[in-house]
């Protein structure tokens, strides 16, 4: 029961990464628009969700150990509102923020979206009423009641979010995107707004990350802004680049290889010295693993690959 | 046959150098107009200036007697102006048919709820698309290719490609940037007659920068000779050939 | 850039005015002192070698730490330690160039691979300090002294040597790159790679001081953000975006741009601690940042015009 349960934890959190990383494969595969502040909309998609379905129990609770009640509990919504609610939300956001970024050259995107995520950082720390500070918000409902029964509805909405960025693929608005990650003049010049696209790829990325953030939030239960550092974000770059920058495929098993056997994998083994230790010797692993990939395997395991007319014509 | 495109005082100086000084230029509808002039003339900065990379500093623009400079480059092409380009560029990571299919206008799929929820309209547009890009293709014999990714092209199937581009966006007027640069004779021969062709059975307008002084001479009429950023004269091939000016700056008398 | 200051007295109101101007100057000060070297140094870097560096807070967490060392378990004073320490983060980034990045700008990737590789490279400098000191945060042991009015300002004599170094220390630098052959040299190869290689200018050699220079200065800010606050592992890479809008508001490549830029980022730090709410302090350089790159992406000096059009400038058709 012991093993079995172990495999479950490391597969539902694979699953939510997973769906990061499609996100971050419209975002950075199809459009070039490199998203450094993942785990900023990750936080959005988290705690919109468990600021709308935590009960009002947690509430109470938090008055009753003296704090002033926020937000947090005062709705008690049912999941689907909180899932909708974090899709639409992350992609409220993204628009705001995608209005001043996304004119900006792929390294100062990148650099000013890291600003973005400590910034989501920040209003996640301080802004109490809110978010409840660094002491997070806990009782967040799962769903299913049930972890098997989670893993499922994870493993669906993965299902969904995977069917998604393919059929994104290989329809015209993947053309588009692709045509502006290749050269923006030539594609402003068939007519394609560059500014509406890498907006509706962005949004259509953010969304998607805010999905993660509510899977996530559901199935830990509590959530804390320490939980949305800027680590989460390169752990997602870096699956996503050592398994296969825009192959779909590869990301999915980017996420297996790097956060299944590699980050939670080994989170259960005994630890070596201080608690520290474990964590800072995979995150050593993992940092050297991306040098040599980018360095010897740009395009990673599974590299993007072409449809033929014919299989897309059918 | 009225006016469809006409450019008036067109100047625009890059860092105290005019590039564009007091150009004008007017095309008459489905005719060949040519382009002509000197390295440095300007004929490139002007189509940058009409497919609407830079907007001028000073002049107008107009496009079916609408004002179009200071326009986007995609709203430009909405208008149904399509330019190309001297160096071809070409979206290299895509295949060919990838390529020739991002260009349609109006395809329902370019937006992401459509492209997510509308599959009956995706797919048949997608077809419809299809049909008239296979045409093309085989007619400019990059039919084989289709499946090749853009940057395992030759220069001169990149410069084919890259019309194909543009005749798929379905324009009223087609500027080309040297089409039939890097290319060989065969495939000239073919890029031209695709050009006659187009104009006689689609009613196109087109505006050709061009070097070979041949291909000019046999398709296109009138001809403008740019110098210095400005006019320097319009007429027939023949009228062309025989001003002293022009033989001077250009045909090196 | 948390320095621990819980206790900053807090002035009843109808003097606040006098002594929030005090405290905004010296703190602006002492932020500026922390900021302006390692934003300095990155500047020099990014010019020279075009890409953007990720690792370089990592560089500095990675100074303080050398100091620490030296200062801790050498017991070593602080200024010895420092000078050491300057010297092991220039070899730990002349490493770093000839092992990682050497390669990659061989076979010439873009400036975005490189900014993904030197994430990985400050993931592992990060861990590796993590492993070895741990996530508690140290001080550096310094005599005590005790802070004086000195005008307008109140500071420790500590704290008047970090700021006299600072200057002095970004003066040399910019004589550096004006008057000698190496800041000649690396002038060149900013403005044209190409171009030095065909001169015959050893552009391996101008990477090579250009990351001992940057790697030094880091070093120096580390220490500095150490004496003025606690020393953990996390701290460069907090400090990384924030040396990034000092570039950013003073123009990228423009070095006299990245002091300026760390100036008014400083004070638009304390003045956002002072008047609105510390926590937020480090958001105030962001905001800066993403307003300075919406209207003026070329930074305060640069040559182009202020676009105001860029607010509503998805909106616009005519230009």
């Amino acid at each position: 029961m012991e093993i079995l349960s172990w495999i479950l934890t490391i597969a539902t959190i694979v699953a939510i990464y997973s769906i990061m990383g499609l996100a971050l494969n419209v975002h950075f595969g199809y459009t070039n628009l490199p998203n450094f502040g993942i785990a900023g909309f990750f936080a959005v998609g988290a705690y919109a969700s468990a600021i709308l379905t935590a009960p009002h129990r947690f509430r109470e609770m938090e008055i009753f150990a003296g704090f002033p009640g926020g937000v947090a509990g005062r709705i008690e919504a049912p999941f689907i509102v909180g899932l909708l609610a974090a899709i639409v939300l992350a992609g409220v956001v993204g628009l705001i923020i995608g209005i001043p970024l996304l004119r900006l050259r792929e390294d100062y995107l990148a650099v000013a979206s890291i600003g973005i995520a400590q910034t989501i950082y920040y209003v996640a720390v301080n802004e109490l009423w809110l978010t409840t500070g660094s002491a997070g918000i806990r009782l967040i409902p799962m769903p299913t009641g049930n972890r098997y029964l989670y893993f499922l509805l994870v493993l669906l909405l993965l299902a969904i979010a995977y069917w998604v960025v393919n059929r994104f693929y290989s329809t015209p608005i993947g053309r588009v995107w692709r045509g502006v990650r290749e050269d923006e003049v030539i594609t402003a010049s068939l007519g394609k707004s560059i500014f509406r696209s890498r907006m509706s790829a962005w949004i259509a990325g953010c969304s998607i990350m805010g999905a993660a953030g509510c899977l996530w939030a559901h199935y830990s239960m509590a959530i804390q802004p320490g939980e949305f550092v800027p680590t989460t974000t390169f752990l997602v770059w870096i699956f996503v680049i050592v398994g296969g920058l825009r192959n779909n495929k590869g990301i999915l098993l980017g996420a297996i290889l790097i956060m299944g056997f590699f980050e939670q994998g080994t989170r259960f083994l005994p630890a070596i010295g201080a608690p520290y230790i474990m964590p800072a010797i995979r995150l050593i692993i993992i940092g050297v693993l991306l040098v040599v990939f980018v360095r010897f395997r740009p395009q990673g395991v599974l590299p993007e690959r072409h449809k033929k007319i014919e299989a897309h014509i059918r | 046959m009225g006016v469809i495109f006409k450019a008036e005082e067109v100047s625009l100086a890059f860092g105290g150098i005019k590039a564009l000084d007091g150009f004008s230029i007017e095309l008459e509808e489905n005719t060949i107009t040519a382009l002509i002039g000197p390295n440095g003339a300007g004929k490139t900065t002007f189509f940058n200036v009409a497919g609407g990379i830079y907007p001028p500093d000073g002049g107008a623009v107009y496009f079916r007697g609408e004002r179009v400079d200071g326009l986007r480059p995609d709203q430009i092409c909405m208008k149904g102006l399509t330019r190309t380009f001297q160096i071809a560029r070409e979206l290299g990571e895509m295949s060919v048919w990838e390529n020739v299919m991002l260009a349609p206008k109006g395809q329902v799929g370019e937006r992401v709820f459509s492209s997510l929820l509308r599959w009956g309209t995706v797919k048949k547009q997608e077809k419809e698309n299809w049909e008239k890009a296979e045409e093309l293709l085989k007619e400019m014999g990059l039919y084989e290719e289709r499946n090749e990714l853009c940057k395992n092209l030759s220069a001169g199937k990149r410069k084919m490609l890259e019309i194909c581009r543009a005749i798929m966006t379905g324009p009223e007027l087609l500027m080309l940037d040297e089409p039939t640069a890097g290319a060989t004779v065969d495939e000239t021969k073919s890029i031209m007659g695709e050009i006659e062709r187009l104009r006689e059975e689609h009613g196109l307008t087109f505006l050709v920068v061009e070097h070979k002084m041949d291909v000019i001479m046999n398709l296109c009429n009138p001809i403008y000779v740019m110098y210095f950023g400005r006019n320097l004269a319009k007429g027939d091939a023949e009228a062309i050939q025989h001003n002293e000016q022009v033989r001077e700056v250009y045909l090196g008398g | 850039m948390n320095r621990g200051r819980k206790t900053r007295p807090r002035h009843s109101s109808q003097d606040g005015v006098y002594f929030a101007m005090e405290d905004l100057l010296s703190y602006g000060l002492l932020t500026f002192a922390t900021l302006a070297l390692p934003s300095l140094g990155l500047c020099l870097a990014i010019k020279v070698t075009k890409y953007f560096n990720l690792a370089y807070g990592d560089i500095v967490t990675a100074g303080a730490f050398l100091a620490l060392l030296m200062n801790l378990s050498f017991k070593i004073n602080i200024g010895i330690a420092l000078l050491i320490s300057i010297a092991l983060t220039a070899l730990l980034g002349v490493f770093l160039h000839k092992v990682v990045f050497k390669a990659l700008m061989e076979a010439k990737v873009g400036p975005l691979t490189l900014l993904v590789v030197s994430l990985g490279v400050g993931l592992v400098i990060r861990n590796v300090v993590l492993i070895g000191w741990g996530p508690q945060p140290y001080q550096f042991n310094t005599p005590l002294t005790r802070a004086k009015h000195l005008g307008p300002f109140f500071f420790t004599p500590n704290q008047i040597v970090m700021i006299l170094i600072c200057i002095l220390v970004a003066i040399g630098i910019f004589l550096m790159l004006r008057y000698t052959q190496l800041g000649r040299l690396m002038r060149a190869t900013s403005d044209n790679p190409s171009l030095s290689l065909i001169r015959g200018i050893s552009i391996e050699k101008v990477y090579t001081y250009t990351w001992i220079i940057a790697c030094g200065l880091a070093a120096i800010g580390g220490v500095f953000m150490g004496m003025l606050g606690t020393i953990k592992p996390g701290m460069g890479e907090e400090a990384l975006v924030t040396l990034f809008a000092c570039l950013i508001v003073g123009g990228i490549e423009n070095p006299y741009g990245a002091v300026v830029g760390a100036l008014i980022t400083a004070f638009a730090m304390e003045a956002t601690a002072i008047w609105i709410s510390p926590p937020y302090k480090v958001v105030s350089a962001y905001l800066l940042m993403f307003f300075i790159l919406l209207i003026k992406p070329s930074g305060i000096f640069g040559r182009e015009k202020i676009q105001w059009k860029y607010f509503l400038g998805f909106l616009r058709s005519r230009q």
